[in-house]
């Protein structure tokens, strides 16, 4: 549980040239861990995901997952790593609206040949994901683009978290959802990823929400960036 | 997997898609329909005649005189001496000459004076000869032996009196009604024009003609039936004389004789080679029509292109998922050429069919209007190639949506910019 997850040291990054949109001196998360994130829109979250996830680099300092350091890597070595390690939610519209909710969830799978080493039977493994996170077998096999917005969340979750990757992040996952399904929601996702031994970087605005998590940060005040 | 998503994706986009398939599949039915004509059409002339290795006519362009003798389009400017013709019949190397006699027609369909060597000698297709279904030959002065297609279409049958006009026009005006003929005998279906033709002797030609001068009665000196058969009737002119040789090795030399002929100029030339011209001359415009069917075709794939383009924004949030479970820019590339493939492919498929059926109700008419006899069904490998090329520029402009497809969704990466 102690392991290092995600080590950041004297992160620099910019969109333009010219620029500084995140400064981060430090920032550490160990494998299982439950972190809350309090990111207002223009604190540079987007572009923390963004590295996290290996779509950019950092100009300067680094980014290590799992001990291994983002820059060293190629793009397509990269993209292969997100694959392996990480599941993403965003915020809504999470889903190919003309596949099913299971083939939705089974997707997490395709681009990952170690997260679907571990599985049998994979269709089996969606359904039983998706009844953890409250959704029958008529809603599993319904096109995702039927669902309620508080169900096609629970199945982005689903997908995030089949063949336990080591990181689940999640963008703003309940901003669409109201009160009572924004609660259900993540005691049903932070249930499942300490059942699936997954950590959890959530990131929202809401700060009520941080009391469910076990470190939390305020971004505003971690970038340097944007402190001055 | 990712086939599957293309398969699904484009479902949800039924509308568009199939808009796209219907223009895919017009476009190949219309390139397959124009390559289709062209060699059905070169079978069907190719099988009109054989056996016969020389025809003779008057001095005139090759292919026209082909054109008036074999396939009955056009007419003779001249016409050439039966003394001409006897003296090509007794020729040590003739096996066989079939004179023909054109000029007169009944309710559209041209009548032919000829001999009894027509129905013994004149083979078709693969050497096959004449056949008769109902009768016989002709053998009173006033017969007639009618092709399938004639007697289907007029619903004539055995015994009828049938009345011979002037001239070759669709409406009979100037009619030989004071000799009638009568039916004795109903051809065997070829596929050919001998089909559409009346066949009558030759002395019954000279016979309908006695009275008659520069092609008009010649007023006050009716003779009637009866009287004619008791006239000379020797023919004075034949239109054209169809020779089989003894030996085919003897066709150049002989052709070279009948073309310095003493007595009038004439013309001799070999059915295959002068097909061959003809086809030279029809190549431009079959070669203009392909050019058409092949910008057509272009077209269709060009739409295609542009609905799965415009497509692209609305899918930005697609692609943007796909890049979070870790698809790599290349794979959202691949999945819009997959799209492309299905549907150029599946259009392909479709054209193919409505071409099958379209040649399915067209093909009696085909085979009545045109002598065209088509096989619908028929896989030709020329058009499994023409097909296959289609399929693959599909594929290859859907490049051009994969690569911006690509592109974007390396600049995009998670975040989603609609």
């Amino acid at each position: 549980m102690s392991e290092a997850l995600i080590e950041l040291r004297e992160l620099k990054f910019g969109w333009a040239k010219d620029r500084v949109d995140l400064d981060i001196p430090a920032l550490d998360v160990a494998c299982g861990g439950r972190v809350f994130v309090r990111g207002p829109s223009g604190s540079g979250k987007s572009t923390l995901l963004s590295l996290l996830a290996g779509v950019v680099v950092a100009r300067s300092g680094s980014v290590r997952l799992l001990g291994q350091a983002m820059e060293a890597l190629s793009g397509s070595a990269r993209d292969r790593f997100r694959a392996e390690h990480i599941g993403y939610v965003f915020q809504q519209f999470n889903l190919l609206p003309y596949l099913s909710a299971v083939d939705n969830v089974l997707l997490g799978l395709r681009f990952s040949r170690r997260r679907a080493a571990g599985i049998v039977d994979r269709a089996a493994a969606a359904y039983e994901l998706l009844q953890r996170l409250g959704l029958d077998l008529a809603h599993a096999q319904a096109l995702a683009g039927a669902l309620s917005v508080g169900q096609q969340q629970r199945v982005a979750a689903a997908r995030a978290l089949i063949g336990a990757p080591a990181l689940i992040i999640a963008d703003e996952p309940t901003s669409a959802l109201d009160a009572d399904t924004r609660d259900q929601f993540l005691s049903l996702l932070l249930d499942a990823s300490t059942a699936a031994g997954s950590a959890v970087l959530f990131v929202s605005h809401d700060s009520s929400l941080a009391s469910h998590f076990d470190q939390s940060w305020d971004l505003n005040l971690l970038n340097r960036a944007r402190a001055h | 997997m990712l086939a599957r998503i293309a398969r699904s994706s484009l479902k949800s986009r039924r509308v568009s898609a199939l808009l796209t398939l219907l223009t895919i599949a017009v476009s190949v039915a219309l390139l397959l329909a124009v390559e289709r004509i062209r060699v059905e059409t070169r079978n069907s002339f190719s099988s009109t005649i054989s056996g016969t290795d020389l025809i003779v006519g008057a001095r005139t362009g090759p292919v026209q005189l082909l054109l008036y003798s074999v396939f009955r389009i056009g007419d003779a400017t001249n016409n050439i001496r039966y003394a001409s013709y006897q003296e090509i019949a007794q020729h040590p190397q003739v096996a066989f000459a079939i004179p023909i006699s054109l000029g007169d027609s009944h309710r559209g369909f041209r009548v032919i004076g000829t001999t009894s060597a027509y129905f013994e000698h004149f083979r078709f297709g693969d050497k096959r000869s004449l056949a008769f279904a109902q009768g016989a030959p002709f053998a009173d002065l006033y017969d007639a032996v009618l092709g399938a297609e004639v007697a289907q279409e007029l619903g004539y049958t055995l015994d009828q009196q049938i009345v011979i006009a002037h001239g070759t026009g669709r409406a009979d005006i100037m009619r030989h009604d004071d000799k009638p003929f009568r039916i004795v005998g109903i051809l065997a279906r070829t596929g050919t024009p001998v089909d559409r033709s009346v066949h009558v002797s030759l002395e019954a030609i000279e016979a309908i003609h006695v009275d008659w001068q520069s092609g008009a009665r010649l007023p006050g000196r009716m003779i009637d039936a009866q009287a004619a058969r008791a006239m000379d009737l020797t023919p004075k002119a034949v239109t054209a004389v169809f020779v089989g040789l003894r030996s085919r090795m003897a066709a150049f030399s002989i052709q070279r004789q009948i073309n310095e002929f003493r007595g009038e100029p004439l013309l001799a030339i070999m059915p295959g080679i002068t097909l061959t011209q003809l086809w030279s001359l029809i190549g431009v415009a079959e070669n203009a029509l392909l050019l058409v069917a092949i910008c057509v075709v272009i077209a269709g794939i060009l739409g295609m292109v542009t609905a799965l383009v415009t497509t692209l924004n609305e899918r930005r949030r697609e692609m943007a998922i796909l890049r979070a479970l870790g698809a790599r820019p290349w794979h959202i590339g691949l999945l819009l050429v997959l799209e492309a493939t299905l549907l150029s492919a599946v259009g392909a498929l479709l054209g193919w069919l409505l071409l099958a059926l379209a040649m399915l109700a067209l093909a009696p008419w085909l085979a009545s209007a045109y002598g065209l006899f088509i096989q619908p069904l028929a896989i030709v490998p020329r058009e499994l190639l023409l097909v296959g090329a289609v399929v693959a520029s599909g594929i290859l402009a859907g490049l051009i949506p994969a690569l911006m497809a690509y592109s974007r969704s390396l600049s995009d990466g998670l975040s989603i910019r609609v």
